[in-house]
């Protein structure tokens, strides 16, 4: 009787410990995925930014252009100022419609243009964060932008910033 | 007894091997996540030199320093030694201590704020094979004993001064 009940109480403190062991493997593997999956929102936003900033770049609605001849990381200043007032000046209505029109590329984002030498001046081309945003993550690309009228090229830099938001 | 000595090995046996899948398994995803990080970065960084780059030498000074020349030809000036002088706060000054001071400006305010080292050069390659530096910035791109570049992503223009070629790099290091 004794035995068996040694035997018993064995088999118990076996399964306490194993059950113990799994326990602790759950919640070490849940918070490794928690921080797996925040690390790969984080990269995924980066992403995000890369990929809109690319379309910015390479936007015809930006470019310098001459005699159809595009030039590599220039933005032209004329269209910037009319980018802006399209999408940032306009009546709520109309600006609405151009807004949703730049959302498939954009999303939920904030596009402004720097230039810093030899003038300071900035541009807010876009900027659509829908509410209940968390955050942002932002990556910056250098371009001239070209006053055509003076052939002058101003030093400066595209910021995009994409926004986290609250899910639901 | 022997029979449960080797059960019991048996037991450890395969706790150690679900334990070594377990780590494995950890392992191979934390390198597969920091492989596409890196590509991700690679990427944009080589993008950011070769943007800084064509961006700087297009910029046009300003046009009460150096009559609005844009920095290219102001480095051929530098680079072939014209003895060309600029403005620089109402000083006359060497164009090469002109250009220094205005390509000093242009990545402090920008590669510098975005807490990126880099290593800016630019120099004239004689016939000879030596090289002269012509101006040169350096940002904490040295490895800790300073013998040399950390991890780069390099970028580089070429303007001719007839007969040598004056060569810009900008190089990124992680």
């Amino acid at each position: 009787m004794k035995k068996s009940q040694l035997k018993i109480g064995e088999s118990v403190a076996v399964l306490m410990i194993f059950f113990v062991l799994v326990i602790v493997g759950i919640v070490f593997w849940s918070r490794y995925s928690q921080v797996q999956i925040k690390s790969q929102q984080e990269t995924d936003l980066l992403s995000q930014a890369i990929k809109i900033s690319q379309t910015v770049t390479f936007l015809s609605e930006l470019q310098c252009s001459t005699l159809e001849v595009i030039k590599f990381s220039c933005f032209d200043v004329y269209k910037i100022n009319a980018t802006r007032s399209l999408l940032m000046e306009s009546s709520d209505d109309e600006r609405e419609n151009r807004t949703s029109y730049y959302f498939d590329i954009f999303g939920f984002s904030n596009i402004t243009v720097y230039s810093i030498y030899p003038s300071q001046q900035s541009w807010n081309i876009y900027d659509f964060t829908g509410g209940n945003i968390t955050g942002y993550v932002s990556t910056q690309v250098p371009v001239s932008i070209l006053d055509p009228i003076n052939n002058q090229f101003s030093f400066g830099y595209v910021n995009v910033a994409v926004y986290t938001r609250k899910a639901g | 007894m022997i029979k449960k000595a080797q059960t019991e090995m048996l037991g450890i046996a395969i706790v150690v091997i679900l334990v070594s899948i377990g780590i494995l398994f950890i392992v191979t995803n934390a390198i597969r996540s920091s492989g596409s990080q890196s590509q991700k970065t690679d990427f944009s960084e080589k993008q950011l030199a070769t943007n800084i780059l064509a961006s700087i030498l297009s910029t046009s000074s300003k046009a009460d320093d150096c009559q609005g020349d844009r920095i290219s030809t102001l480095m051929i000036d530098c680079g072939k030694g014209t003895g060309r002088t600029c403005l620089l706060n109402g000083n006359e000054v060497d164009v090469c201590e002109y250009l220094n001071v205005t390509i000093d400006t242009l990545l402090n305010a920008t590669i510098k704020v975005w807490n990126k080292k880099y290593q800016f050069l630019a120099y004239k390659s004689l016939a000879s094979g030596v090289q002269i530096n012509i101006t040169s910035r350096i940002e904490q791109c040295l490895a800790g004993d300073g013998t040399g570049l950390q991890y780069v992503q390099k970028d580089s223009y070429y303007l001719p001064l007839y007969p040598e070629t004056m060569t810009v790099e900008l190089s990124l290091c992680s």
